[in-house]
């Protein structure tokens, strides 16, 4: 790894003066777990990294009410594991963290950096998405806010401006409404995942009234699979129903092939688990492989 | 004399290795503080195949920190030849392709080290590599072992004709007569794919260079540190007295670092040229492109049956990806080949093996050593003819099966040095029928229609194998008493990490009757005994373990002879006891192996007492003439899910015999890996190329290994058939969980999905190999 200057500011504002937009080499950091991997590897040579670590306190809590979750950006996922407010407002985070990577990381990777670092492979993407959830964005002109489904715009690609950072999630309360996050991986279970799909929905036992439905990992970025929920909204779910919905989901991403699988692999596993992902959310079950 | 006590041989002792292991006192290679040391890194070929024209290091040698960057033009002058001289003689290879130190004028793999850069620190090693620049002309490569053949193919190497670096047969029988009469024929192409070592601890070396000394010492994690030794002596042409090589804790061998590699010789030459301390500790993405390992075998079988589904023939011929060097004979495919018949009566049989040169690392065997890939091409096709014949799979086997009233079993199988492999002990019918009834077999279809019925498909799959051990020719050991009554063993078998020192103080303990406190094991170290092997072919226990036990017996009858003199007792009035011998009986009456090894250490002017010759030790050379058989079977549960291919085993139980067994808690250990490795080689691990010889699996993110997740609880039950070709009675034990463990598997997925008709024959079993199966049955 080459050497390179850290800069530890003490506030966000500060953390924002010393990002450049016009300069690649300089970039911010949060856990930095996925960071170090890449610079390790010589994949990503920054010359100046600008640490989060030591910005406000607020940017790591988790505070809820009627509304939901509002997640400070610098929150560890441990925290968020082992918050007791989460599995209030919104189960399908707590279930999902427990499949996501593992302790060493979840004690110091963030919820701001999963989602900025734009990796189609991470998990709370398809599942903030499918939650409704929105980011507060903090840039030099204000802050903005913007639905995590806006957010990435390809393959490790985020609609962030390079002197912009996340301050906070807004996570609605999931309420009455459904949900699962199906991890599928074809290695280990400690695998990066070939394949997630994430349902939320709002119905009772048979019927669908209204659903999000994401599916990540298999796809150049967490996928909306508006196609699918489209032919599901409304309906009584029938096998015969969940088989279009997969074939549908199909038309509505953009696969990648890699050693977890080909994209016609993938595409089998789509189908397959968009129905198992309503299924499992309809029944209260994770299905996490 | 027969030992005083209970024996300790089959008891589970604790290793010694274990203390200072757990409390963080291991010394590993990269824990050695080797005073002034530079520090190595190396640029390796970033494409397959290309004409190496230049190297431009005038940047690289003008950073500050870096005292040399060298080439193989700059090594050269202190080599004896252009190639490493590996003196593995074998007829069937046709081209000599030994290997060599850094590319000279040809680079023929990605990773193949081109120029080593020595600095003040790895970091700035590692800097230098990225201001050399090398003037290469891609060529074609060969990335296919099969394609490699055909004509017109590219060559792997501008110096090889063409790419078959060698060939060999295994012929005897009617094979003709045997397919003419055939009730029926089943052919089958398998391409099977075994993956590398992946111990732990990657790959280390550290030379020191004693300018007072005038000697070489080499601090390196190799499995065969006296063969380094044989082969630096040869390549820099220096005498014996004048090198060291020493093995220090190690993290796992596994295979590959029994190999030669390439950079054991550049850092010793560097060393002699710089007269300087270096040090050079692999990465993982080296370990990954540039340690052997094993790759690609391709199969085209066919077998003949009667109509009972005895065996009549076997034919076909295997195309074996060599890499682009040979640094480690042809054994590989070749034990793959021999080992096809495992514990089964195999009439007639004709394979033809062709070894093609490929631009990738060098093939060497790793832990199986070519075993699992006979031993599945057997077991698919025994599955295969159950089904044809219309037969139980264990009924199958048991048909075909050597009986133990043949042993010794004189196979039709000539080895490697031409004899006959005879299998010399166990009962296979007996193993195979305790491990049907510990695996539920005959309960199972119910078990698995129940599960049917609740949408879940399950399977049971059963394998045999039988495993070569304890090749030698010989192994070494010394035991000597000291006057303070410590014991040193010396030996040439080597340890990392499977419990040798252990094993061997075990054996020690039971002869001498003394605590293991007192006995220092000194294993790996050239300067510790003169002549020696290493760890490779699950031979330490037969050839060092049978060895120490000589001399400890040898050690033990001296020290009763000596105490007879000394205390005028009759020597067989004595027994030795607790580290002492003793008049039987009378406790007190004693002298302790100190006192007399004290005593025959010599004082000068006084005659050793009764003559006997000086010194409280023994030397044993432990001959291996013949190989000695393993046994076992194999049953594993698994279920498939067969919308997605993915595949869950469920259970797993082994029974084993490696004859007696001299410490159960090592074996279930050694099993328990070996099996993991299996499971891995079957269902995960894939070292995997793009069609230029590109690697594209050089972490562990993208290659996966099996984990705690995905092994299941493995059950290993013993059988003990004691070989008669050692006094102990002992076989190996380290590779042959790793043998059944592909064709266990198989047979448990295809069960679980015999409704879809599922074939299966290439490994790894990926789900998306599954998938396409289960698609191409229905």
């Amino acid at each position: 790894m080459i050497p390179f200057d850290l800069a530890e500011p003490t506030s966000l504002a500060a953390a924002i003066k010393l990002l450049n937009p016009d300069d690649p080499t300089i970039r911010p950091i949060a856990g930095g777990t996925a960071l170090m991997l890449m610079m390790k590897s010589g994949v990503f040579n920054p010359e100046k990294l600008i640490s989060l670590r030591k910005i406000e306190g607020k940017f790591s809590t988790i505070a809820a009410d009627t509304d939901g979750l509002r997640i400070g950006a610098m929150t560890t996922l441990g925290a968020l594991e082992r918050s007791k407010d989460v599995p209030k407002y919104a189960p399908l985070i707590t279930r999902t963290l427990r499949t996501l990577s593992n302790v060493r990381v979840r004690n110091v990777a963030t919820i701001g950096g999963a989602l900025a670092h734009g990796d189609p492979h991470m998990d709370l993407p398809p599942v903030l998405m499918a939650l409704g959830a929105t980011l507060t964005i903090i840039g030099p002109g204000g802050e903005r806010k913007l639905p995590v489904e806006e957010l990435f715009a390809g393959y490790y690609e985020t609609v962030l401006e390079k002197n912009e950072l996340i301050s906070e999630v807004h996570v609605p309360a999931q309420g009455s409404k459904k949900g699962a996050y199906f991890k599928v991986t074809t290695g280990s279970a400690d695998d990066w995942p070939a394949l997630g799909v994430a349902a939320v929905i709002e119905g009772d036992a048979k019927l669908i009234k209204s659903l999000r439905l994401v599916a990540s990992a298999a796809t150049d970025k967490a996928t909306r699979l508006k196609s699918a929920e489209a032919l599901l909204s409304g309906k009584t779910v029938t096998d015969d129903l969940l088989r279009q919905a997969g074939d549908a989901a199909i038309a509505d991403c953009e696969f990648i092939a890699d050693v977890r699988g080909s994209v016609p692999y993938k595409r089998e596993l789509m189908k397959v688990y968009v129905r198992r992902a309503v299924r499992g959310a309809m029944d209260g079950m994770d299905g996490a492989h | 004399m027969a030992p005083t006590g209970p024996s300790l041989i089959g008891r589970r002792m604790i290793r010694v290795e274990d203390g200072p292991l757990l409390r963080g006192r291991g010394r590993f290679i990269d824990d050695l503080d080797i005073p002034g040391a530079l520090h190595v890194a190396f640029l390796r070929s970033p494409v397959a195949h290309g004409r190496l024209k230049d190297i431009d290091a005038s940047a690289a040698k003008a950073l500050p920190g870096v005292h040399a960057v060298l080439s193989f033009a700059d090594l050269r002058p202190v080599l004896t030849g252009d190639r490493i001289p590996q003196a593995l003689p074998s007829g069937a290879i046709r081209f000599d392709v030994d290997p060599i130190v850094l590319a000279k004028d040809e680079v023929t793999y990605v990773g193949e080290p081109v120029a080593m850069v020595v600095a003040d620190s790895r970091r700035v090693a590692e800097d230098a590599l990225a201001l050399i620049a090398l003037d290469l002309d891609e060529l074609p490569a060969v990335t296919d072992p099969v394609a490699g053949l055909e004509y017109g193919a590219p060559k792997a190497r501008l110096d090889c004709p063409d790419n078959l670096v060698a060939r060999q047969s295994i012929d005897y029988g009617d094979i003709d007569g045997a397919f003419a009469k055939a009730a029926h024929r089943i052919k089958a192409r398998f391409r099977l794919h075994k993956g590398g070592g992946h111990s732990i601890e990657t790959r280390g070396i550290a030379v020191r260079i004693d300018p007072v000394d005038d000697t070489l010492t080499i601090h390196a994690n190799t499995q065969l540190p006296h063969r380094a030794k044989q082969i630096l002596v040869a390549a820099l042409g220096i005498g014996e007295q004048r090198i060291r090589v020493v093995a220090p804790d190690t993290g796992g061998g596994f295979g590959p670092k029994a190999a030669f590699h390439p950079e054991e010789l550049a850092l010793p030459a560097a060393a002699l040229l710089l007269r300087r301390p270096l040090k050079w500790i692999e990465d993982r993405r080296e370990n990954f492109v540039a340690a052997v390992g094993e790759r690609d075998q391709d199969w085209d079988m066919e077998m003949a049956v009667d109509a009972g589904g005895r065996m009549l023939g076997l034919r076909g011929r295997l195309c074996h990806d060599h890499g682009s060097c040979t640094p480690y004979g042809v054994a590989l495919a070749y034990n793959a080949g021999t080992n096809v018949i495992g514990p089964y009566v195999l009439p007639t049989y004709r394979l033809d093996i062709n070894w093609c040169l490929t631009n990738f690392v060098p093939c060497a065997p790793t832990r199986g050593a070519g075993r699992p890939q006979g031993m599945y091409v057997m077991e698919r096709l025994l599955d295969a003819v159950a089904e044809t014949v219309g037969i139980a799979r264990d009924e199958v086997r048991r048909r075909n099966m050597i009986q133990p009233t043949q042993m010794p079993y004189a196979t039709p199988i000539k080895q490697r040095d031409g004899s006959t492999m005879t299998y010399d002990s166990g009962d296979y019918p007996e193993c195979q029928r305790r491990a049907l009834e510990a695996g539920g077999w005959a309960d199972f279809p119910a078990r698995q229609a129940a599960a049917r019925k609740a949408g879940r498909y399950i399977g049971l799959g059963l394998a045999n194998y039988v495993e070569a051990t304890g090749r030698g020719p010989f192994e070494s050991a010394g035991l000597r008493v000291g006057a303070s009554g410590k014991i040193v063993i010396t030996t040439g078998a080597s340890a990392q990490g499977q419990g040798t020192k252990s094993m061997l103080v075990q054996l020690a303990c039971d002869v001498l009757g003394v605590a293991p406190e007192s006995i220092e094991v000194i294993a790996g170290d050239t300067a510790g005994i003169a002549l020696g092997f290493g760890a490779f072919a699950s031979r330490q226990a037969v050839t060092a373990g049978n060895a120490v036990h000589q001399a400890a017996i040898a050690v033990r009858e001296k020290a009763i002879q000596t105490a007879a003199e000394m205390m005028e007792a009759s020597a067989e009035d004595l027994e030795l006891k607790d580290g002492a011998v003793q008049v039987k009986g009378v406790p007190h009456m004693k002298r302790t192996l100190a006192q007399i090894a004290h005593a025959i250490a010599g004082v000068p002017g006084f005659a050793l007492p009764g003559g006997v010759t000086p010194g409280l030790a023994a030397s044993i050379d432990f001959p291996a003439p013949a190989l000695t058989y393993c046994n076992g079977t194999h049953i594993c549960e698994a279920e498939a899910d067969p919308e997605t291919g993915m595949v869950r085993l469920l259970r797993y139980i082994v029974v084993h015999d490696s004859g007696r067994i001299i410490n159960p808690m090592i074996v279930d250990g050694q099993v328990t890996g070996a099996v993991a490795h299996g499971i891995g080689a079957t269902l995960y691990e894939w070292m995997r190329f793009d069609s230029q010889g590109q690697p594209q699996t050089v972490t562990y993110g993208d290659y996966i290994l099996p984990s705690s997740d995905t092994v299941p609880p493995i059950e290993v039950i013993h059988m003990e058939s004691p070989t008669p070709l050692n006094p102990l009675g002992v076989k190996g034990a380290a590779e042959s969980g790793t043998i059944a463990a592909p064709a266990a598997i198989v047979s448990a997925v295809e069960d679980a999905l015999h409704s879809f008709g599922v074939r299966i024959r290439n490994l790894p079993l990926t789900p998306e190999r599954l998938l396409a199966s289960i698609q191409a049955a229905g």
